[in-house]
């Protein structure tokens, strides 16, 4: 499925507001869009929201109200049979990993590429490329039990990269490795982005805002704000 | 399609309960569709021989025990002539005596007392496919020629059989019905409590684009193996009682029961029960599991 119009944003907001089910209003009045091959930074404090944007985004809630369009398309004019279209599409770095406990880390990588029927000899050659690039390749076999929060952070990586997805969303994608590791994979999320992927990682990490330079949605009390990178870095010196 | 199945986790989908179930399931089937066919088969085969013939006795005594062996064998004759004459009789036999004797050989030692005994002779009477002709006018012309016949119709007491084995056939539905609901019931209860189990690992697979129809494809075909396996231990389980009872059966001379020999096809019936219920159950877990998922 390929856009209509390449020019059309990746992900528009307008006017979204995301109350759960309890009552708790989490998201108010959001407004912005995503362009082909951007990459932006989700900011803010912890419970303003951030892994609910990314929900959002990839299709595991539904605004309250207000128009969401993803690749293009209205969600709301979209039949659920077509969702998995949309959503294949799109790769995603839970903030809980989400690897399955009964897969080893070989099958939790290959688990995108085996739903959308890809040949087991290509799903063995990509995979293992992949794994040996996140420094996994001698974990194949192993289980998420049996591995450090550092590893299984990398095979949540992994897997939502495996199929070179046209919108990364990753939630807190660093939180577990040491930095050289981050700046590894924030060069593979750089590489990917270059490739025409667009980025989205949500982050408390300051230190990887200030590095990439780089657009923020920045969240607080519900309500999102864009900061160009010009101004955080104006910001920081304040 | 089965690589789907076999790669996505979805092996917990159908717990073991389920092949407990259709194992005990089928072998209750198994069962009962032998003992069904086979009482069909005897009843039908009875029904055909019975309907199609008559006897008639011919007493060799009067009534107070005195001989008229003579007269009876002179009415014998007559009521012969008779009988072929008939426009729904097929044919005329009067049993010998040596046919005699092999019919009352189970019941007497010594075949010599036949003739002190007062034994009536038979005579077989083939009527001719779809006659129809009324049974007491008949009687009434039999008695004007021999006064002391007596003709016996089988129809009556075949009647009788026939309504209680068709009782028996509706009992006999009632059971496989049942089985067949508790089976799909077990499988949308199992495969609803598996689904919820796993709620995680579906929403997982849905948010990578999973569809729902290869998820509940996934489950349901895990349904089907466990519903074969389980079935086909339940039919080899249920084949010794079957060979027991055939066993026994077959070695009781002239059996009449020989008659409920169950022919290829019911066999095949018996033999397909794990098919049909591995099919039962998949139908009905990809229909529970698609309609689970949509509430996703
Ligand atoms: N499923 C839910 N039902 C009800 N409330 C929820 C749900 N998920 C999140 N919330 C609430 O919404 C708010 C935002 O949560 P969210 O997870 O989006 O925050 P966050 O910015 O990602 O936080 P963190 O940095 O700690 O990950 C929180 O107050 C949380 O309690
Ligand atoms: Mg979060």
């Amino acid at each position: 499925m390929q856009p209509l119009f390449d020019s059309l944003p990746v992900v528009d907001f307008h006017r979204v507001f995301l109350k759960y089910d309890n009552g708790h209003s989490v998201l108010k009045n959001i407004q912005f869009s995503l362009e082909k091959g951007s990459f932006h930074f989700v900011t803010g404090a912890s419970g303003a929201g951030k892994t609910s944007l990314l929900k959002l985004m990839y299709l595991a809630v539904h605004p309250t109200s207000g128009r969401l369009q993803i690749f293009g398309k209205d969600l709301s004019q979209v039949s659920a049979s077509k969702l998995p279209d949309f959503r294949r599409r799109i790769g995603v770095v839970f903030q809980d990993f989400r690897l399955l406990d009964t897969l080893n880390t070989f099958d939790n990588v290959a688990l995108p590429l085996r739903i959308i029927g890809m040949g087991e000899k290509e799903i063995k050659r990509r995979v293992g490329e992949l794994l040996s690039w996140v420094g996994l390749e001698n974990c194949m076999n192993e289980y998420p039990q049996a591995l450090s929060g550092g590893e299984k952070q990398r095979i949540a990586i992994a897997r939502a990269v495996i199929n070179k997805p046209d919108l990364l969303l990753a939630d807190e994608p660093t939180g577990n490795v040491d930095d050289a590791m981050a700046a590894r994979i924030l060069h593979l999320f750089l590489e990917l982005n270059r490739l025409g992927t667009t980025l989205v990682i949500a982050t408390h990490n300051q230190s990887l805002v200030r590095q990439f330079n780089k657009p923020q949605l920045h969240l607080s009390q519900g309500t999102l704000e864009i900061i160009q990178p010009m101004m955080t870095i104006e910001e920081e010196n304040v | 399609m089965f690589k789907i199945k076999r790669k996505l986790p979805l092996k917990q989908a159908s717990p073991f309960f389920l092949t407990w179930i259709t194992m005990l399931m089928t072998f209750v089937a198994a069962l009962t569709l032998f003992a069904s066919m086979s009482l069909n088969n005897i009843i039908s085969h009875w029904n055909n021989v019975v309907s199609g013939s008559l006897t008639i006795q011919q007493p060799t005594y009067d009534l107070n025990g005195l001989n008229r062996q003579d007269e009876a064998l002179k009415e014998l004759d007559v009521l012969q002539e008779f009988l072929k004459n008939q426009s729904f009789v097929e044919s005329v036999h009067i049993l010998n005596d040596d046919e005699m004797e092999k019919l009352m050989s189970p019941w007497l030692e010594n075949l010599k007392v036949l003739n002190e005994l007062p034994i009536p002779k038979l005579i077989d009477v083939t009527l001719k496919k779809n006659a129809s002709f009324s049974l007491d006018s008949f009687k009434t012309d039999v008695n004007a020629l021999a006064p002391y016949a007596q003709v016996d119709s089988h129809r009556i007491w075949l009647s009788h059989l026939i309504d209680l084995s068709s009782g028996i056939q509706k009992t006999i539905f009632i059971i496989i019905l049942l089985l067949a609901l508790t089976t799909a019931f077990t499988v949308i209860y199992t495969t609803r409590s598996s689904l919820l189990v796993q709620e995680n690992t579906l929403e997982l697979l849905q948010l990578m684009g999973a569809k729902d129809w290869s998820i509940a494809f996934g489950v349901a075909s895990n349904s089907f193996t466990r519903g074969l396996c389980g079935a086909a231990i339940g039919l080899i389980l249920s084949l010794p009682i079957v060979g027991v009872v055939i066993t026994l059966v077959g070695s009781t001379p002239d059996s009449l029961f020989l008659q409920g020999a169950l022919s290829t096809k019911q066999w095949s019936v018996i033999i397909a029960l794990p098919l049909i219920v591995a099919a039962l159950s998949f139908i009905t877990a990809l229909i529970t599991g698609i309609r689970k998922l949509r509430t996703f």
